[in-house]
């Protein structure tokens, strides 16, 4: 009992939800725990709704919509800042639940694991116990990033396996990896929305910590809830617009010349798909999304010179790419 | 690959030029066309199926799983590693030894305890693979001790289902499994080796044990460790050291370990690695020696790593035909048999039916029998052992002691009949013994219709086995193991249930090949001229077998 973990969750305008996820937090077996909520400017009443229910929360107010990545990244600064005795961050979507134990299951797998960075447990479908949501996620060879297990049905436990890379539905993170990062920054705020764990996923893997899928450790998660009340070009457009960005500024340039080839015909082969799916319109998204991210690569090429020096196996890196573990 | 289906490419498919073409570089090594990836996905499955917690298990005993590393290259280290660290059983520890001379190698295993906190690893000077690994083992706390090569991987499930086995049986002191290879460079699962449950004849030709196999702790001790003095068949050797100690056995009928294929193997130089096979000699030498018997070991040199063991006595031996076939064929069949194999010395006395004539004069130790249910009596009266002729059989390229041979593996008490592999004229395999049906318990003759000495997936087909039944029409028995009846001897299905009934077990000794000749016994092509009686007939010429028989 004595590794301290404080539970990050970022709310907009989520108050019809956010009440189990954090009902869900205060029930965890694990007591040396606290919660902080950031509420990135919600419109509705989330913040009168968390003050009423949930006294003990903190709630941090920003004054504008800073996204996902900026706000758990100015909640964990405060965090590192305050006291220097917490060991574990639990990154928590406001669409997401844990069972009472995850924090107890958590915390006894990774405190043998010193050279962790994240870690989750199989996250099933939040409506229906039978269907995975995630299990990991991770970059496969075309250079696409998949979400492991995604819509499969569940039929055992897994793990424990070293993955690729952690989804943040319910994540946890240790400390020691945070005060690792470049500025002590664990999102890269330059993605808006999508990919930010996959880049975390990479940097993380790349430099040599590992990832971990512990099994026991339950949650549930929606999906896109926030999300899902704008159309889903919005996704398809930013996930191609970060998606080049974030290969050139993780990936070691060897492995990165074996991703291009992939890379172009995986986009060819997914204009095919979606013109035989009647979904045409969303070609020109894919297409606009591909030359922004062009347009940006230099801001990741600069980076890619400030990310630690790769230390992974690239065999190793290579044969990881297939399944994601 | 790529080279290769471009190539492919400018052979149009189902011609025959593409055939010739696929043939010839198969010859030449080029790795040609996909994999063959049946298994891979049978295995997949399986895993797949095994993916559960290990909740269920009362005792969770401590099992030590030892590595000595000797620059290992990073890829297969870090598979290695993390196949340990993926168990889905918790309670272990891994032990590495790194014994690596190259700085940078050495560095990244110093670095492996990051890890996990149940990943310890020790720095030694590099000695030999026997005194590094009892290095690994006396740092050791669990109470089982598990032998992984530096390259290789285990499954995800093998500690859960050896320690399965230990809660079900937890006096058990070695436990092996199952084992397949991975690809060099790609997690491909290939050539799967499903072994069979514990055969002490099968370890003394082959070591068969090999990975993934664990001892108990206590055991090991017992032995003294590793002998360094058996270097490259020392898990051989501390093997057999553990069976001759009487514990139990026991075999985990399912894939627990991936064999890495790769240019650094054993495999590849095993024809310059001579020490390993006179190790292995000396280590089943010992291994008689422990069992209070005399015996011979002989290392095969067209077959790397397989040894042949055989036993001395000097019991005498009685040799008995059954009626069989027509008069003429029998006794012609005879004569030539004692033509060939009369000179040996330990044959007391050869039984015959009183059917037959040969000749007066053939042989002193021939005597006749009216029934077949009066030999019980005769041959309880001898000493010895007996082998029966049931039928037509020609040995096939047998050394002139293939008969001492045949009725040395008589010499340990267990050991109920054996007999030798029975062939057709092309090799392959149509009797020999038999092994019982899962789900009817019929009895059927173990790899009916493969040739000999080819690598099948449940072993090479010349391994010496134990079988439920030998083949009783060729077979040799030790006369006190007889009992009341020949016929049930005869039977298969009889002779299985009198050799459980004793606890004894029969062995399949295929280091003797018996070629069947059926009835239609063509003399002409098999024996050159026979005398028969006063004249001499060459066998062109050997007119219709009945005519002959009114002589």
């Amino acid at each position: 009992m004595n590794k301290k973990i404080v539970y990050v969750v970022v709310c907009w305008n989520n108050s019809d939800i956010i009440g189990e996820c954090l009902e869900s937090l205060e029930k965890q077996t694990y007591s040396n725990s606290s919660i902080i909520v950031v509420d990135n400017n919600s419109s509705d009443n989330s913040v009168e709704f968390i003050e009423q229910k949930f006294p003990d929360v903190t709630i941090m107010k920003m004054n504008k919509n800073y996204g996902f990545s900026k706000a758990n990244n100015i909640a964990i600064n405060k965090i590192l800042s305050d006291s220097s005795d917490v060991d574990y961050v639990g990154l928590i979507n406001s669409d997401a639940r844990l069972s009472e134990t995850w924090a107890e299951n958590m915390i006894s797998f990774v405190t043998k694991k010193r050279n962790l960075a994240c870690a989750q447990g199989t996250t099933l479908d939040y409506y229906n116990d039978s269907i995975i949501d995630s299990t990991h996620i991770y970059v496969s060879r075309n250079g696409s990033a998949v979400q492991g297990g995604w819509k499969k049905y569940y039929k055992g436990e897994f793990g424990p396996k070293k993955i690729f890379g952690v989804n943040a539905a319910a994540a946890l993170v240790s400390c020691r990896f945070i005060k690792d990062q470049p500025r002590q920054k664990l999102f890269d705020e330059s993605y808006f929305m999508y990919l930010e764990d996959v880049d975390i996923a990479l940097r993380s893997t790349l430099s040599g910590w590992d990832n971990y899928l512990v099994p026991g450790a339950r949650a549930w998660h929606m999906g896109s809830a926030s999300t899902s009340k704008r159309s889903s070009s919005f996704s398809l457009y930013y996930t191609y617009r970060n998606n080049l960005g974030m290969l050139i500024k993780n990936f070691p340039v060897s492995v990165l010349i074996k991703v291009m080839p992939r890379l172009v015909k995986g986009d060819y082969l997914t204009i095919k798909h979606l013109r035989r799916t009647n979904q045409s319109r969303l070609i020109y998204t894919l297409i606009k999304g591909r030359v922004v991210s062009i347009l940006r690569s230099p801001i990741y090429l600069i980076k890619h010179f400030s990310v630690t020096h790769h230390k992974i196996n690239k065999k190793y890196l290579w044969a990881l790419m297939i399944n994601g573990f | 690959m790529r080279i290769n289906t471009f190539i492919l490419k400018l052979f149009p498919a189902s011609s025959g030029r593409r055939t010739i073409l696929i043939n010839a570089l198969k010859r030449v090594g080029v790795p040609i066309g996909q994999p063959d990836l049946n298994y891979h996905h049978w295995f997949e499955q399986l895993e797949r199926s095994k993916q559960s917690n290990s909740d269920n298990l009362k005792h969770r005993p401590l099992i030590s799983i030892i590595v000595p590393c000797f620059n290992t290259p990073e890829y297969e280290f870090m598979e290695m590693v993390y196949s340990v660290d993926n168990q889905s059983y918790d309670n272990w520890e891994l032990i590495i030894v790194n014994v690596s001379t190259e700085k940078n190698k050495f560095q990244y295993i110093d670095k492996a305890s990051d890890i996990d906190e149940r990943i310890k690893v020790f720095s030694a000077d590099n000695v030999d693979i026997p005194t590094n690994t009892n290095f690994g083992i006396k740092h050791a706390k669990g109470d089982y001790i598990g032998f992984l090569d530096h390259d290789d991987t285990l499954t995800s499930f093998a500690l859960y289902e050896t320690v399965k086995i230990i809660n079900n049986d937890p006096e058990v002191g070695l436990i092996y499994s199952d084992e397949d290879k991975v690809d060099a460079n790609k997690r491909i699962y290939s050539d799967p080796f499903f072994k069979p449950d514990f055969s002490l004849e099968l370890l003394e030709n082959v070591n068969y044990i090999t990975h993934f196999t664990i001892v108990k702790k206590s055991l090991i001790e017992k032995v003294e460790y590793m002998d360094a003095q058996c270097n490259g068949s020392q898990d051989y050797d501390l093997f057999l050291k553990i069976v001759d100690l009487g514990v139990s056995i026991v075999h985990v009928p399912l894939v627990l370990y991936h064999w890495r294929k790769t240019k650094n193997s054993t495999a590849s130089n095993i024809f310059n690695k001579k020490y390993i096979f006179s190790s292995g000699k000396r280590a089943l030498n010992q291994h008689i020696n422990r069992l209070g018997l005399k015996g011979e070991v002989l290392i095969l040199e067209n077959l790397p790593g397989f040894y042949k063991s055989v036993y001395k006595n000097n019991d005498k031996i009685t040799i008995v035909f059954l009626r069989q076939g027509s008069v003429i064929q029998q006794a012609l069949y005879i004569r030539q048999w004692l033509k060939i194999n009369g000179h040996n010395k330990r044959i007391s006395k050869i039984l015959v039916s009183s059917k037959l004539s040969l000749g007066d004069d053939v042989d002193p130790r021939i005597s006749s029998f009216r029934h077949t249910h009066d030999l019980v009596d005769e041959l309880k009266r001898s000493e010895g052992c007996s082998v029966f002729y049931n039928g037509f059989y020609k040995l096939n390229g047998s050394a002139k002691t293939w008969l001492d041979e045949l009725v040395s593996s008589l010499e340990k008490k267990d050991v109920f009949s054996v007999s030798p592999i029975i062939i057709d004229k092309n090799n392959v395999i149509i009797g020999g013994g038999y092994y019982k049906e899962a789900n009817e318990g019929n009895l059927r003759t173990i790899l009916s219709g493969i040739k000999v000495g080819v690598d099948t997936p449940v072993g090479y087909s010349g391994f010496v086995r134990n079988v439920v039944a030998p083949n009783t029409s060729f077979f040799a028995i030790k006369n006190l193991n007889i009992g009341k009846s020949i016929n049930s001897l005869l039977d298969p299905l009889e002779h299985s249930k009198i050799a459980t009934k004793k606890h004894m077990r029969s062995v399949l000794w295929t280091h003797i090949h018996a070629i069947d000749l059926g009835h239609d016994i063509d003399f002409r092509s098999d024996y050159p001229a026979l005398e028969c009686g006063k004249s001499t007939y060459k066998l062109a010429q050997l007119p219709e077998i009945e005519e002959v028989a009114g002589e």
